[in-house]
């Protein structure tokens, strides 16, 4: 069954087209990589799914739904959370804090409720508290709750990211590069980390990454972005022999080799 | 209608020489935002700064018996265009500098304190030494040239007088705003102040001294403003240490409603928002009934911030900018 | 000096014996001398010192309490300046509460806001014109106005609530764009308000231009008319808990959490799910009703408005309280706003005075002159040596064995409703 599906995406920046009529099927409880060289529109695509831009052209739609031109709030409301390709933590807030404000759209706490600090309140703040700290513990970070976001090594700050995306309950889960910067043993934690996300949680995983070793062991399909246009997609062992996919990358020289 | 139109020449004429006093001030507020991506709320306080410079060199020249002429006001002028720049260069290097990495807030805070401190130095030398913190100067030109009453299909227009010294006023800041129009399209330092202004790190790697330009800009930004401050004592000869707060909040709205980092659209915004002023101080009686009266010309000016910010926040002439995600 | 701290901190005994003695010794010697600024300086500085112990929350709040409501007043009866010291407090007291109101909009929202002020003027005209004989001149043929001073205590919400209405009629379009044009709009906002009620004598005299609204009514409660500075005080300190407790209590709820994540990064907070605009308008209308609140207090202690209290010094005055505290630290902000205001009011007046008549040094050099210059080196060095303020704000910690312990015995729970189905 399909989670989120893109139907002819396209977005223009003045001149430039960077996505051009991309339409990509995710199937729900998959993991799927969505790679590419620099520039191809890997990022633009995860914006306008999340609504930080609004395509052009083209539908999106979740569970069934749609959710072409929402606003970024609206859609992870829906149940699409996302990572960033450049750390975008809560860095003066505590790593607790970070993981609750995810947890944002399922409390309740009214104005007055605040105010007052009624039981209801007193509660559900404590409820959050716990869960914030189990996801903590769940990806590894639980010793580091008081800590700032912005003092955690660089490989437990896109861990933390990952634990704040989770905290809003998602059915799908967009990773924007998350093994970047992270050294092997690192590497291997998260690609561990990103396959009990999915079997835990049944949430659908859609990744752009650049590391092909930990792209090709974990997705089930990969699709292949080049100047904004879908140019291939199939199983990791397609795509490792896919000529477009190789000429993207190395430019046509290589393939004559 | 008679009304309005009786007293039209007078209201172009007066709305021309504010609108190119704010235009030429708001280009040091578009500079300065278009390079740092900063409010320099300093700016106000530079041309405050510069009107007292001048007017303080006039009364010099007259104590040592100099005659006041063509050839002193150019004098002024580059003097206190200098000084001005100086201390634009000097308040980016202190107060500005440090905190090109902190978080957006902070620069502001400091701007704002500058121009705190700007208000409170001028307006002590000025009481030191005069007694008073409101100081009328010297003015050189104030011979007027009349404008005789004329009627246009039917409709009387009174007559006008324009001292000449409103001429001198706009004739220089046009000037100005040429020249630095030519210096930022067509020499080697102009273009170096947009590479800045688009992308610092690519700048940077093309082995443009980012610091070097950005003080460059400071320079020209406060010396411009600088100047206008003596041009603007000279028309209005009366100053005071707190004239460059609501003239910068103006000034500033020219800059938006030209698009922000945008020359050219500050030059429109800003004699634009100076003949709305002019228009509204001399009719809102009138249009209103008696209602409303010249004292809410400063209200006019901030409602088209709003407006402008609502719905073209980006201003007339400029592109909308999205933060890189 | 390390060794006193060091002993400071880790002795309670030690704690409580200095702070008796400091608050004795001030206390005495302020019943006793006619006028004496540093015994009263030294009694506010056991608020500070009480800060600092490591007794529990509780047991602060009521020693804190205890000084505020007890020894303060009485300790200041002693002479013929008790009304000079009361009205030094109440100025503090209203300048703390709008400073945390602000702080609400720059600290913890990160929106910078220039012209606070107008929401203080907002809430002293509200009360000025409905509760003065300025309300008859307006209403001619209603017998309701004025309103007398029993209103007082309704007009502390209304003043509150129009406060925060102004604040989301100003908010709505303006916190749609980039945040540092909110700057210089709010900036230009307050001089507005200042000028029309300035100029809102004609067409129909409602504000009664630059002549202002005087014969104002005091307070009044069950007869009682709280006339002498030193009964707004209890008004002031009261309100004054109250805006400390609700800004204790929205700082670490769902609605703080997301101004504080608002000010780190606007994209990843709107990617949790966090609506902008209208969290930010919430921090706005918040910060403005505590304004307002205190615009009303303001109005009532001096039984007189006009457009002159509510200049952009006065607001920049209320930022420097926030920045040298802290931006987002509440205690920092409360001690930022109490050295402001007392500068002001106090010391800034004192020394002044001693220059001039001791010294006979020129008028012009004289310190309260110069709060300009003054505050501007405030918030120049604070921003480039020290932009966390006085007392940076804390993230509040949680004890990880709790969380731990708690987490266990649930899961435990849940497992064992699992295996018993």
């Amino acid at each position: 069954m399909s989670m989120l599906t893109a139907t002819s995406i396209t977005k223009h920046f003045g001149g430039l087209t960077a996505v051009k009529d991309v339409s990509i099927n995710f199937e729900k409880g998959s993991i799927t990589a969505v790679i590419g060289p620099n520039g191809a529109g890997k990022t633009t695509f995860f914006n306008m799914i999340t609504g930080i831009y609004s395509p052009d052209g083209g539908e999106i739609h979740l569970d069934q739904k749609t959710i072409t031109g929402l606003k970024p709030n609206f859609i992870a409301e829906k149940g699409i959370a996302r990572t960033f390709q450049n750390i975008r933590l809560f860095k003066e807030m505590s790593v607790l804090e970070n993981v609750m404000v995810g947890m944002h759209i399922h409390l309740n706490s009214g104005f007055l409720g605040t105010l007052f600090s009624t039981p209801k309140v007193r509660a559900e703040e404590e409820q959050a508290r716990y869960e914030a700290y189990s996801l903590l513990e769940y990806v590894g970070l639980a010793d580091w709750v008081n800590h700032q976001a912005k003092n955690l090594p660089y490989g437990a700050q896109r861990k933390l990211e990952i634990a704040r995306a989770l905290a809003t309950h998602p059915k799908v889960l967009l990773l924007d590069e998350p093994a970047a910067g992270m050294n092997p043993k690192e590497t291997t934690e998260l690609t561990d980390l990103i396959l009990q996300i999915r079997d835990d949680k049944q949430i659908t995983i859609i990744l752009i990454e650049h590391d092909m070793k930990l792209v090709m062991r974990i997705s089930e399909q990969i699709y292949v972005l080049d100047h904004g246009q879908l140019i291939a997609q199939g199983v990791p062992e397609e795509i490792r022999n896919n000529p477009n996919v190789i000429e993207a990358y190395l430019g046509k020289s290589a393939l004559s080799v | 209608m008679q009304e309005i139109l009786s007293t039209l020449p007078q209201v172009l004429l007066d709305g021309l020489t504010l609108g190119a006093i704010y235009a030429v001030v708001a280009l040091g507020y578009t500079m300065v935002y278009g390079i740092l991506e900063l409010i320099n709320f300093a700016h106000g306080e530079i041309f405050m700064a510069g009107a007292f410079i001048g007017t303080a060199l006039l009364f010099g020249f007259v104590d040592i018996g100099l005659a006041l002429n063509w050839v002193t006001l150019v004098l002024v002028l580059i003097f206190a265009s200098l000084l001005t720049g100086v201390i634009g260069v000097g308040i980016e290097r202190v107060a500005y500098r440090p905190l090109r990495t902190a978080p957006k807030l902070i620069p502001l805070i400091s701007a704002v304190g500058i121009s705190f401190i700007l208000q409170d130095v001028v307006r002590f030398v000025a009481e030191y030494k005069t007694g008073n913190y409101i100081v009328t100067g010297q003015t050189i030109f104030e011979n007027k040239i009349a404008i005789p009453a004329f009627s246009v299909g039917g409709y009387e227009v009174h007559a006008s007088a324009i001292k000449s010294n409103t001429l001198i006023v706009i004739g220089i800041a046009v000037l100005i705003m040429i020249v630095l129009d030519i210096f930022v399209n067509r020499t080697k330092w102009g273009i170096a102040m947009r590479a800045v202004a688009q992308d610092r790190a690519t700048a940077a790697l093309m082995g443009i001294n980012v610091n070097k330009v950005i003080s460059l800009t400071f320079f020209i930004g406060s010396a411009i403003g600088g100047a206008t401050g003596v041009l603007y004592a000279q028309q209005y000869a009366t100053i005071n240490p707190f004239i460059g707060f609501i003239l910068g909040l103006k000034a500033f709205t020219a800059a938006v409603l030209g698009g922000i980092g945008n020359i050219r659209g500050a030059m429109f915004g800003g004699l634009l928002i100076g003949l709305l002023e002019v228009f509204a101080a001399a009719n809102l009686g009138i249009l209103t009934g008696g209602a409303l009266g010249a004292e809410y010309k400063d209200v006019f000016a901030f409602i088209i911030l709003i407006l402008v910010l609502i719905f073209k926040p980006a201003g007339l002439f400029g592109q909308a900018v999205k933060e890189k995600v | 000096m390390k060794k006193l701290t060091s002993l400071f901190s880790n002795s309670r005994t030690f704690q409580s014996v200095l702070i008796l003695l400091i608050v004795l010794c001030a206390s005495t010697s302020l019943y006793l001398m006619d006028k004496s600024v540093t015994s009263f300086l030294l009694l506010l500085c056991s608020f500070l010192l009480l800060y600092y112990t490591t007794f529990s929350n509780w047991i602060k709040w009521g020693v804190g309490a205890l000084i505020a409501f007890a020894v303060i007043p009485v300790a200041a009866s002693g002479g013929p300046s008790q009304q000079v010291y009361m009205e030094v407090a109440v100025m503090a007291g209203i300048y703390i509460a709008m400073a945390l109101g602000l702080n609400i909009v720059v600290g913890f929202a990160g929106l910078l806001d220039l012209g606070f002020v107008a929401f203080f003027a907002l809430g002293a005209y509200v009360y000025g014109i409905f509760a003065s004989p300025q309300a008859q001149a307006l209403f001619q043929n209603s017998s309701i106005f004025p309103l007398g001073g029993e209103s007082f205590w309704l007009f502390i919400i209304i003043g509150a609530l129009v406060a925060a209405l102004f604040g989301i009629i100003l908010g709505v379009p303006v916190l749609r764009v980039k945040g540092d044009y909110l700057a210089i709009v709010t900036l230009g906002f307050g001089e507005i308000i200042r000028i029309v009620f300035n100029n809102l004598d004609k067409p129909v005299n409602i504000t009664n231009g630059a002549l202002g609204i005087s014969g104002i009514p005091q307070p009044k409660l069950f007869g009682f008319t709280f006339t002498q500075s030193s009964h707004i005080y209890f008004v002031v300190l009261i309100v004054l808990g109250f805006v400390i407790y609700a800004v204790r209590r929205f700082e670490d709820s769902k609605l703080g959490r997301s101004w504080k994540a608002i000010r780190e990064d606007e994209i990843a907070s709107q990617a949790m799910g966090i609506p902008l605009v209208k969290t930010k308008l919430w921090a706005f209308a918040l910060g403005a009703s505590f304004s307002g609140m205190m615009g009303v207090l303001f109005a009532a202690k001096n039984q007189f408005v006009d457009p002159t209290s509510f200049t952009l010094l006065e607001s920049i005055t209320i930022l420097v309280m926030v920045i040298l505290g802290g931006m987002g630290s509440v205690p920092g902000v409360i001690l930022g706003a109490a050295i402001i205001s007392i500068l002001n009011l106090q010391i800034l007046t004192e020394i002044t005075l001693f220059l001039t008549q001791n010294l006979h040094v020129p008028e012009v050099f004289s310190p309260a002159k110069m709060q300009r210059l003054l505050f501007g080196l405030v918030l120049v060095g604070i921003a480039i040596y020290r932009p966390q303020g006085l007392i940076p704000a804390k993230n509040k910690t949680y004890k990880i064995a709790d969380l731990k312990a708690k987490l266990t015995q649930k899961k435990g729970k849940s497992k064992e409703t699992t295996t018993s189905i």
